[in-house]
């Protein structure tokens, strides 16, 4: 079964520039959902130079770490758009009928992102992993 | 020769090849609102000086393209009171018309999977009992019993809570009605003209006055545009706007099997319905496409979404094989009711607003017409929905009984 | 040799053997009758295998212990029988270029394309890969032996080549036809047809008495024979290329080549699959059916199992004999290899339901749960009676974590938010809150919930749950289109609120650790820790009672919920669900947006006018209130009270015998002991004694319960 576990991270919505520019922490996982927001697992407590940007806990993501192996399965069974083939990327989209999103690494290693409130869904869809 | 050559009406088309110079009513559309409108006027009203234009061949639109499913189960009392009128004269159209439309009275169930939809198909009955369509609220075991086939757990996701059930609830083959209209239509001396694209409308004034047409221009005392999904480009060459998008709306069948599904099965909080046709096919629909087009395209996440929900609640669905999908182009109003009768460009009028709907509707919404084209009085019946309703802000909301989401 | 069983029967078949062939081997016709094509475009092979129908037997590989069985004779196979829903694997593939068609020119186009430098994958049929459809979205449906697999192809080329003309002449439904390649391959599998006699276009007629014995040729010319083999042309396969206008797709080989429609045809069966004749055809042309597509659906033609493959160049043929003008093929539409539903279905998931984090606590206290809005939630823990006690003497608790919850900070907010509702909301202060609607540009209530500001230049607002899907791109929609410098963080799934709600809500927070003067005063709000737990505290009230709602992160909120639980214990708390909520809220006179709305009420159809400042000079939905303004309205919703038991909602409103209206909400009230109603009259006068279930209903002021709000605030 997906090991989905509970993830805290910072959710930071603030002016694309200032995202941009801002330097994360070595070792952490940097998840830009869209220009003016970004997902952060991995740091303590982030700051960015937009005065007005919303910085936030963010504890509202299970998350479930994939091989590559696991990623081409997946994708050849649950996913009805293609991944992007550069790595790393990020692909957002549905997965087994939810809402997710896929941090796809350069080693070809992915993070998997799906909302605690559908989890149990995505966890019963997909079953076994390869 | 087959049965369905055999039981075949017949068109008897007018001798002329070519439009005459002027009508008293031109009608652009020979769909079935059209095609209904033209046999009233003639039949009931004896105005015989009447033409119907149709861009292909009659009924190549949406009304020979539906579901075919006949109901009056609405949510406000005007839908009611309308859809029942409807309803009724379908029951005894071939009567009235000599010609075997493939009429049957089936019973509609409308089912909820959850309290809330519950609540609303209680609802429904209670409305629909006051305003006279007579229908029950039907417990899961009462279900079962109209339709054994059911697994009332909805495949553990969607367990069957109860349904509204409408006594009435009717099918009819789409093309015959078209045809029993346009032979009737044409017995008593209106003319068709297939192949005859209207291009434009003459005014005189704000006044409209004639059309132009791919064959010549044609003098009108009255225009009605009864045109389905592209409304809104007639209207806009009568400087009408309409509250109205068009959307597409696909449906399909499987190949024919033996008569083992006797009534309409709809589901509240699935979105789509099912009936056998006369043929022993599998018809179903669901909701219309979002995404506002004039494209007849079929999709392949349509099929996949409808047989999903369909097999969720009938599991011997799975084995059935999809002989066909096709799609039509409905305009749908902002409030999911008609429109009809007079706008405030003179001598135009509208019949539009039918959406996914408006199969049910053609003889009432025919027949009215003609009465208010030949009384100049707008009929009760249909008083309520005229398209000043939405300057006057008394829009006929009624999405919840649209059969769409 | 294996055996399968044929209408009941054991028959033997080779290896190799489709079920067709068996059938062939045997002596049979797979159908009842009409010309093979063994090729899969006909519908003359069709049987019910293994409790499907409509399965072209031709395509399908003989199994041992099949079982096999012809429709029956003039009707149709029955779609019932055992439910065997077997799993059925779907694999998505993205591909560059598809070649369907492993014949000569499929392997030309797919070597023409390997050497421009595209990835070519080839689909044959033969080889297990049959492709089923075209689409728009995965675009091509292949059927395999595991399963289904949806393709996403950047390019498609069809090299299909062409199907046989079956003949169309007097007897074509007899026993004992075949196209030539249908002879082929029943020669190649080794059965013996007897005496064969191979014949072209020029078919008169065949004679035979279920099974064919001779032949006779348009001369004149007679052949007796046991078999006869049609070399007759053929017409392109290109159903796939017609079903999706949309999809690119290049056509190759014969089934692109430019082809003669065969002579119009003047006996005989034209489709076989709707058993209509050319007498059929005559007979619907004579009746005034005169277009291509009004013959076909005139007399079905064309609309049985094949879609028209077979008769397709007939009835082109024939209507175009008739009108001196070929007509165009009608709308290919998916159908070639047709699926079953389950198959469409395979790997498609209806819906998401979402649980809130609070959900397996709902579950230990036996809550029963349902669908609201997408979300499972607790429509009561058993008692609803108690649980609206629980409210209104004591202490409640109830899990609102499906509000739509978001923060909106920037330079712009104010501007923003003044300009997306009707209310005020420059003057809301620090720390304070205020209820506030939503109006669509047409003026009608789309949602109602909750502004509080965070400071200067950061709010957090609220929605109803069944509406914050809708209100999120309603905000950032706008936002985006006015330009404004705002940011937008929806927090609907991140975080959980819970709504403390009772006289006692105050001190169950105190007990838990707030300090009493730190307890919000109505319409404030606050971080605060309880029971350890950050919360943001709001106060608010939709029960009636006094009410505070802790929003906080949502890997807290067990240890909250079980906090306030196990706290309350002495304070007789308990838990409510729904069902309670919306009759409590009913008592205030609280409308529920959706329920007691409809999609176009307008503040003043709902006594809301209040709620509208429309001396703003700028607001979503100002300019249809004020054109609507002048207009007489007969449609206002009213609180009524009657007594119980309380009507069902939905029940109509009568006045002098007419229907008026609807109930929207319904309840009997337990603090009152009698029926509590919310309902509209459309139609003036109002009156003030109204009819429901043909018992009187007396016109309410509202709120039924604590008209001045005193409890609120305590
Ligand atoms: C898939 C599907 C399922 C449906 N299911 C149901 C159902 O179960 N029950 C129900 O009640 N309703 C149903 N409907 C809706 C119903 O089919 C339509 O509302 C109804 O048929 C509309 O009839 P009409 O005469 O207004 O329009 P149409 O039948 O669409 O006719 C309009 C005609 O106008 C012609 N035309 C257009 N422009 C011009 C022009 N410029 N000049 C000349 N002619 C022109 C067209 O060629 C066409 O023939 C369904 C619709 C679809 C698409």
């Amino acid at each position: 079964m997906l090991a989905c576990e509970p993830l805290i991270g910072w959710r930071i919505i603030a002016d694309p520039s200032a995202l941009d520019t801002a330097a994360w922490p070595a070792g952490s996982t940097v998840v830009r959902i869209s220009p003016d927001d970004v997902y952060v697992i991995g740091v303590a407590e982030p700051t960015v130079s937009d005065p007005h940007a919303i910085v936030t806990p963010e504890h509202g993501f299970n998350g479930a770490t994939l091989t590559a192996a696991q990623v081409a399965d997946i994708a050849m069974r649950h996913i009805e758009w293609q991944l992007p083939s550069s790595r790393p990327a990020l692909a957002q989209g549905q997965i087994a009928g939810v809402p997710s999103k896929l941090v796809l690494h350069a080693d070809g290693s992915a993070l998997l992102l799906v909302a605690t409130a559908a989890h149990h869904e995505l966890v019963a869809r997909i079953g076994a992993l390869a | 020769m087959n049965e369905f050559v055999e039981t075949l009406l017949d068109l008897p088309w007018q001798s002329e090849t070519e439009p005459n110079p002027t009508y008293d009513v031109v009608i652009i559309g020979g769909g079935g609102h059209g095609l209904a409108t033209a046999y009233y006027l003639a039949t009931r009203h004896g105005i015989t000086n009447v033409c119907v234009l149709d861009a292909s061949y009659i009924g190549s639109g949406n009304s020979g393209r539906n579901t075919t499913i006949i109901r009056s189960n609405y949510g406000i009392p005007e839908s009611v009171a309308f859809y029942q009128e409807s309803l009724s004269m379908y029951e005894s159209l071939e009567e009235e018309t000599g010609c075997w439309i493939m009429h049957k009275t089936k019973g509609q169930l409308w089912m909820a999977h959850s309290t809330g939809t519950a609540r609303t198909e209680q609802t429904r009955v209670l409305m629909n009992n006051a305003c006279g369509a007579p229908s029950e609220y039907l417990s899961p075991a009462q279900i079962k019993e109209i339709v054994p086939q059911i697994d009332l757990t909805g495949g553990g996701r969607y367990p069957v809570q109860g349904s509204s059930y409408l006594h009435g609830g009717a099918t009819a083959r789409h093309d015959r009605v078209v045809w029993a209209y346009a032979q009737g239509a044409l017995r008593a001396g209106a003319h068709i003209f297939q192949n005859t694209a209207v291009t434009g409308l003459v005014k005189d004034g704000a006044r409209v006055t004639g059309v132009t047409t791919s064959k010549g221009t044609i003098s009108a005392g009255v225009v009605l545009s009864a045109v389905g999904g592209h409304v809104s480009t007639v209207s806009k060459w009568a400087d009408v706007r309409l509250p109205i998008r068009t959307h597409t709306l696909q449906a399909f069948v499987t190949n024919a099997y033996a008569q083992e599904f006797a009534p309409i099965v709809s589901s509240n909080d699935l979105v789509f319905y099912i009936s056998q046709t006369a043929r022993g096919q599998m018809l179903m629909g669901a909701e219309y496409d979002r995404q506002a087009s004039y494209q007849r395209g079929t999709n392949f996440t349509y099929l996949q979404s409808v047989s999903a929900k369909a097999v969720t609640l009938f599991p011997f669905m799975a084995k059935l094989r999809i002989l066909r999908t096709w799609a039509g182009i409905c305009d749908v109003s902002t409030d999911f009711s008609p429109i009809m009768g007079y706008t405030n460009t003179s001598g135009f009028l509208l019949s539009t607003g039918w959406g996914t709907w408006g199969f049910k509707a053609i003889p009432a919404a025919g027949s009215q017409l003609a009465k208010l084209i030949a009384d100049d009085k707008t009929p009760e019946l249909i008083a309520p929905f005229a398209l000043s309703r939405f300057e006057r802000e008394v829009a006929m909301a009624d999405p919840s009984s649209a059969g769409t989401k | 040799m294996s055996r399968l069983l044929y209408d009941g029967q054991p028959i033997e078949f080779a290896d190799g053997d489709t079920v067709a062939l068996a059938a062939i081997r045997n002596g049979q016709h797979p159908a009842r009758g009409g010309t093979l094509c063994l090729a899969g475009d006909c519908g003359n092979c069709i049987a019910t295998v293994d409790g499907t129908s409509w399965i072209r037997t031709c395509q399908t590989p003989a199994r041992p212990g099949a079982i096999v069985g012809r429709h029956p004779d003039g009707t149709n196979p029955s779609m019932l029988g055992p439910d065997t829903m077997t799993a059925i694997e779907v694999r998505r593939h993205a591909l560059d270029v598809v070649v369907v068609g492993g014949g000569s020119s499929g392997t030309a186009a797919a070597a023409e394309q390997r050497a421009a430098g595209h990835h070519v994958t080839v689909f044959d049929a033969g080889e297990g890969n049959e492709v089923v459809g075209t689409f728009a979205g995965p675009s091509l449906i292949v059927r395999t032996a595991t399963g289904i697999d949806h393709v996403h192809a950047h390019h498609i080329v069809l090299a299909t080549g062409q199907a046989e003309l079956h003949p169309v002449c007097a007897g074509n439904m007899l026993r004992g036809i075949f196209t030539a390649r249908a002879a082929a391959a029943v020669a190649n599998a080794g059965i013996d047809l007897g005496v064969t006699v191979t014949v072209g276009a020029d078919v008169l007629r065949f004679v035979g008495d279920g099974n064919v014995t001779a032949v006779v040729l348009q001369g004149g010319t007679r052949h007796e024979c046991d078999a006869v083999i049609v070399d007759a042309g053929g017409a392109p396969r290109d159903l796939l290329a017609r079903m999706a206008p949309n999809v690119p797709i290049t056509i190759v080989g014969t089934a692109a080549a430019a082809h003669d429609l065969p002579p119009a045809p003047t006996a005989g069966v034209v489709c076989p699959c709707s058993k209509v004749s050319v007498e059929d055809l005559e007979g619907v042309w004579d009746k005034g059916f005169q277009e291509l597509e009004l013959v076909k659906r005139a007399s079905l033609c064309g609309t049985g199992t094949c879609q028209g493959s077979v008769c397709g160049p007939h009835l082109q043929a024939w209507v175009g004999s008739r009108k001196g003008e070929r007509p165009l093929p009608f709308t290919g539409r998916p159908a070639a290899r047709q699926l079953t539903m389950g198959e469409a279905a395979a790997g498609y998931h209806i819906d998401t339901f979402r649980r809130t984090p609070l959900h397996e606590e709902h579950i230990a206290l036996g809550a029963q749960l349902d669908k609201f809005g997408g979300w499972f939630r607790p429509w009561t823990y058993g008692d609803p009676v108690a649980e609206y006690w629980a409210v209104r003497e004591g202490v409640s608790i109830g899990d609102v974590s499906t509000l739509g919850k978001m923060m909106v900070s920037g330079p712009d907010v104010v501007e923003a938010l003044e300009r997306i509702y009707p209310n005020h909301v420059h003057d809301i202060k620090v720390g304070r809150s205020r209820y506030v609607i939503n109006l669509s540009e047409r003026g009608h209530v789309l949602d109602d919930g909750m502004i509080l500001r965070e400071d200067d230049t950061r709010f957090v607002l609220s929605f109803t749950s069944g509406g914050a899907s809708t209100a999120e791109m309603w905000v950032r929609d706008w936002i985006e289109t006015w330009g404004l410098k705002v940011h937008i963080l929806d927090r609907t799934v991140s975080h959980g609120a819970i709504n403390v709600t009772g006289p006692l809500a105050g001190k169950l927070l105190q007990r838990l650790g707030v300090a009493e003067d730190a307890i919000p005063k109505f319409l404030q709000h606050r971080h605060l820790d309880v029971a350890g737990v950050p919360c943001h505290v709001m106060r608010l009230s939709f029960t009636g009672e006094s009410s505070f709602e802790l929003h906080h992160q949502i890997d807290r909120s067990r240890e909250l919920w079980q906090a306030l639980m196990h706290e309350g214990r002495s304070m007789g708390i308990r838990p409510h669900g729904l069902q309670a909520l919306f009759g409590l809220r009913l008592e205030k006179g609280h409308v529920i947006v959706g329920q007691d709305t409809e999609m176009d009420s307008t503040p003043r159809r709902i006594n809301m006018d209040w709620a509208v400042k429309l001396d703003k000079p700028r607001f979503i939905g100002r300019d249809a209130l004020i054109r609507t303004a002048s207009l007489p309205d007969e449609r206002r919703l009213f609180g009524f009270t009657m007594d119980g038991p309380a009507p069902l909602e939905g029940s109509v409103i009568r006045v002098n015998g007419e229907v008026t209206g609807h109930v929207s909400s319904s309840w009997d009230s337990p603090m009152f002991g009698h029926a509590v109603l919310l309902g509209w009259q459309k139609h003036l006068p109002h009156a003030d004694l109204v009819d429901i279930d043909g018992r009187e209903a007396r016109v309410s002021p509202t709120p039924f319960y604590d008209r001045e709000g005193a409890r609120a605030r305590m």
